[in-house]
């Protein structure tokens, strides 16, 4: 066993090499895969992808370089042994079909020395994580894996293609939360502003147009499930878009029928607590009624007592308001036709830098006009505190502030974890 | 064993008075000693560290501490300094001290630490003045770290920094931002010095694990990593001593090195 992963990289060049010189067309699958991409080196375990109609002929060239071919029940794969080390010859993974389009988003990699294609990385974490089950879902080996390869993937096409397994959903959620890949995108929620100011309005309004709003954030919340496939974004403000988005979702991907599926439960129920938001980012927050601020006075206009809320008050962006001016820590508005980007990164700096926050590790992203406040800080204030900074900076934008308080744990729970270092 | 709490990047403000006192008291019959990592305050105001000081000023265990960038932001990090000194707060700055913990020595050396970035990817002395300045300083405290450690009369050294000596820690955080987050000199200094164990904060969404390239532990305890509201660590003294002399391949410092200046 010391030496099993010797053995199966042997074999694993073995088979590649075979595979190539007879021109079959391949790529290397499995934790083989994510090794040569970075991830752990597993100790079991060589997998090739081939398509179906390539196997016998594969199976002939292997059998004729020596190897001993066996005939598997499952019908997803055969194998073949090289002495004592077994590889599998895999045509339909998670029972969908190895196609030449597949195989040729795979990319020539030097493995262990010796060059072969490698599946493409979002390929290959699609099928991990549609692999998961209720019986298989130890997101401890697949943590390590997003890690290694987590800048290879396209994680918007992995959450759409997977969008129908709760077992991938936990574990984008989870390696969301851990800041291990990007949070869904949230451009194309934020580039129809129209629509927001309009639901905006509906929120703020009174308490009992929140209700309201809560209704109508139904509708917004499957209509992000469309868009998205089922990761339901939730950036919408819980008012009354659901028509047009509904119907660019729908058109948006070819994954209706996930959408549709994951639609009735998920996002729905999400979507009832009225809270509008992708649910990974709840938890920490203590304000339930989080969602997209419209800057503007008429917004603001009918809702003289809005101030007088904690709860709104927080989150409204009064950009452009006479008394923010008077705060301190203002340093001006920035230019806003810069490009987004160079926005963003100055809005990071004002929110490290004003007194208010100080937080250095606040990720702020600036698309189609809305401006989204990512990250921790340690007490309440302080995150209020990101809406006025970010408003005194860039009045009349959009303002999502998904900023979460540090949780705080009793002590005596978690200091009995003593680590022993030896 | 000694039983070593640990965590960094508290950030108490004006606003958090009450909040840490009692993961302070909670400590007692837990641990031997409570290290803080730096970015004790959230401005780096004397006001702040006041609020620092009212809550560990009731420890059971001695308190030692680094600061961070944090604590600097305001010019006023002699004031914290002495705000959390009178409150028997041990503050290290390219010094060391040592607790008896029934009969073993445990030595504590400490620097706030600096960027600079990692082997293959860091700042160079070289260039701008404002660049030369950047890189000495970070070499500057890594020595000064090393020499602390060395100095230290004791079974078993900690390096308690609030920069990183290892990228492994930083996994998490965006690489291009890893050069300000911390430097390879100062892991440089943690295996020169023999250090048992090495703790640092500051990157808040980095891994608590990694090893220096001579195998001595790493642990980033920033709180929001570590998501408690400190980290506890049991460290063998006898098998400390082992790695310590494991790890130093060379007891003196090598001859190029300028002895450090007094800060
Ligand atoms: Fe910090
Ligand atoms: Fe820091």
């Amino acid at each position: 066993m010391e030496d099993a992963p010797r053995g199966l990289r042997e074999s694993l060049k073995r088979v590649a090499v075979t595979l190539k010189e007879a021109d079959i067309p391949f790529a290397l699958g499995g934790s083989y895969a994510c090794w040569a991409r970075g991830g752990p080196e597993p100790v079991h375990d060589v997998d090739f992808m081939l398509r179906e109609e390539d196997v016998p002929r594969a199976v002939e060239v292997l059998a004729a370089a020596g190897l001993r071919p066996v005939d598997p029940p499952e019908d997803w794969l055969t194998k073949v042994f090289d002495g004592e080390v077994l590889v599998d010859l895999i045509h339909h993974p998670v029972g969908r079909a190895v196609t030449p389009q597949m195989l040729q988003r795979s990319s020539e990699m030097s493995v262990d020395s010796v060059r072969m294609p490698v599946m493409d990385a979002t390929d290959w974490f699609e099928m991990t994580l549609l692999a998961l089950e209720e019986r298989y879902c130890d997101l401890a080996r697949v943590l390590p894996m997003i890690r290694a390869m987590r800048e290879q993937v396209d994680w918007d096409q992995v959450r759409r293609s997977t969008a129908a397994s709760p077992f991938a959903e936990a574990a984008l959620l989870v390696a969301e939360r851990l800041n291990l890949i990007p949070p869904v995108d949230a451009a194309p929620v934020a580039a129809r502003p129209g629509e927001i100011a309009a639901s905006g309005g509906a929120v703020v309004s009174s308490g009992a147009a929140q209700r309201g709003g809560t209704k109508g954030g139904k509708g917004g919340g499957k209509a992000a499930a469309d868009k998205h496939g089922g990761k339901a974004e939730g950036s919408n403000t819980g008012g009354a878009n659901t028509g047009g988005a509904n119907a660019e979702g729908a058109n948006a991907e070819g994954a209706n029928a996930e959408g549709a599926n994951v639609e009735g439960s998920n996002a729905e129920g999400r979507a009832q607590e009225g809270i509008g938001l992708r649910i990974g980012k709840e938890t920490g927050s203590p304000v339930p009624g989080e969602k997209w601020d419209v800057a503007g006075p008429s917004v603001l206009a009918g809702q003289p007592d809005v101030a007088g809320q904690p709860d709104v008050a927080g989150q409204s962006v009064l950009a452009g308001q006479p008394d923010v001016a008077g705060q301190p820590g203002l340093a001006g508005e920035l230019d806003l036709a810069e490009a987004d980007e160079y926005l963003a990164g100055e809005l990071r700096e004002r929110l490290a830098e004003d007194p208010r926050v100080a937080e250095l590790g606040l990720e702020v992203v600036v698309a189609g006009g809305c401006i989204l406040v990512e990250g921790e800080v340690a007490t309440d204030v302080r995150r209020r505190a990101v809406v006025d900074v970010v408003a005194e900076a860039a009045p009349g934008r959009l303002v999502r502030n998904e900023v979460t308080i540090i949780g705080r744990v009793p002590v005596a729970d978690e200091t009995a974890k003593v680590e022993t270092i030896s | 064993m000694m039983r070593i709490a640990a965590v960094g990047d508290i950030h108490l403000g004006t606003d958090s008075g009450g909040t840490f006192a009692p993961v302070v008291r909670g400590l007692a019959g837990r641990a031997d000693v409570l290290l803080l990592a730096g970015d004790l305050t959230q401005h780096g105001l004397p006001a702040e560290a006041e609020v620092v000081a009212a809550e560990v000023a009731g420890a059971p265990v001695p308190v030692i501490a680094v600061l961070g960038n944090h604590d600097y932001h305001s010019n006023a990090e002699r004031e914290i300094t002495a705000i959390l000194v009178a409150a028997g707060v041990t503050v290290l700055e390219g010094t060391g001290t040592v607790v008896d913990i029934d009969g073993a020595r445990l030595g504590i050396a400490g620097v706030k630490g600096f960027g600079g970035g990692f082997a293959g990817a860091s700042g160079t002395d070289f260039g701008e003045p404002l660049m030369k300045a950047f890189v000495r300083h970070t070499k500057e405290v890594a020595t000064r770290l090393r020499y602390a450690l060395a100095a230290l009369d004791c079974d078993t050294r900690v390096a308690l920094t609030h920069y990183a000596p290892i990228p492994d820690t930083l996994i998490g955080e965006r690489a291009e931002i890893y050069p300000f987050l911390g430097s390879y000199h100062l892991a440089e200094a943690v295996d020169a010095g023999g250090a048992a164990l090495a703790l640092h904060g500051h990157a808040h969404a980095g891994s608590e694990r990694g090893s220096t390239a001579g195998g001595v532990p790493v642990r980033n305890v920033a709180r929001p990593v570590i998501g408690k509201p400190c980290a506890l660590y049991a460290v063998d003294s006898g098998a400390a001593g082992e790695r310590t002399r494991m790890a130093t391949p060379s007891s003196a410092p090598s001859v190029d090195l300028a002895a450090p200046t007094a800060p």
